[in-house]
């Protein structure tokens, strides 16, 4: 809590929002790629090094790998959890003020 | 006909952040039928077989091979298969046409944080040479302290080599890490 929260990029939000399950990393890659209908397509070496920085933050976190499984399943924290909700409040402040401005302008050009 | 496995070692040098150069010369060598087998520094070993559309990327990935498994599992469900690597290095390749439509490093900020762990590296490199200055620098030693002449002048010879290398690749790591970050603004 008292960490103060980055600005996430966009990579590392949809591989946040992706993990309201938990996935292995092929998984989040087509997650991703459905959420944004096809526009986001992260590579594995995007996707693995996002991965690698956030278990360091504590951020998500991998499940125990049973015998011969190759692939690791990971799932998200509470202060993973945490930093998506202060990215949302972020990105809605974003938005209200990006709307608020843009009527201002268009009211501004009728007058 | 015989089955003959033909093989090439080839010596090519090609620095960090030529990496772009060395990705094409790999595509070109694949398009000619020789498909990568192995890497040294500066050195390739490829192996003969049918011509094929390759794209090859590099990673830099600190850990050791064994925990690597997740990894090199990930880059093979999405279509790329790791040839080989050596040290942190690590070479993977795709079909073309996969590549296109999903490439290895999907944004500028990934591939910044793959040339800040290469930093990470040159940085504890430079604490050997940094132990050198201390030596040379102040002049604090003479010819006298070392057993011949030609053992002071060969230590000399390398410290002056591998500080411009090392100084060198450290500006140019820097000068692509600026330019990706262009990228990403542009992004």
């Amino acid at each position: 809590m008292s960490e103060k929260a980055e600005i996430l990029s966009e990579a590392s939000t949809f591989i946040l929002l992706a993990l309201a399950e938990p996935l292995h990393g092929y998984g989040i890659i087509k997650k991703v790629e459905q959420m944004s209908d096809g526009r986001v397509r992260l590579g594995p070496g995007t996707l693995y090094g996002a991965l690698t920085k956030m278990v360091k933050r504590g951020w998500i976190n991998p499940l125990p790998v049973e015998n011969g499984e190759r692939r690791k399943v990971y799932e998200l924290t509470a202060l993973g959890h945490e930093q998506l909700q202060s990215e949302m409040a972020r990105l809605t402040a974003l938005v209200s003020y990006g709307e608020a401005a843009l009527l201002a302008w268009q009211q501004g050009r009728l007058s | 006909m015989s089955k003959k496995h033909k093989i090439k070692t080839v010596f090519k040098f090609f620095l960090v952040w030529q990496e772009g150069a060395e990705s094409a010369w790999l595509h070109q060598q694949s398009a000619k039928g020789w498909h990568l087998q192995k890497v040294w520094p500066f050195v390739y070993r490829f192996e003969k077989g049918e011509p094929r559309d390759l794209v090859y990327r590099l990673d830099f990935q600190t850990e050791t091979e064994n925990s690597l498994t997740d990894y090199f599992q990930l880059c093979a469900d999405a279509g790329w298969k790791h040839v080989c690597g050596f040290s942190s290095w690590r070479y993977f390749c795709a079909d073309a046409d996969i590549a296109s439509s999903a490439e290895f490093f999907s944004d500028a900020r990934s591939q910044i944080a793959k040339y800040r762990r290469v930093l990470g590296i040159l940085a504890l490199l430079a604490l050997p040479i940094l132990y050198l200055s201390l030596i040379f620098i102040p002049s604090t030693v003479s010819e006298d302290d070392f057993s011949t002449p030609a053992l002071y002048m060969a230590v000399k010879f390398l410290y002056v080599i591998l500080t411009g290398l090392l100084v060198y690749s450290g500006i140019a790591i820097v000068l692509k890490i600026r330019k990706l970050k262009h990228q990403d603004c542009k992004q």
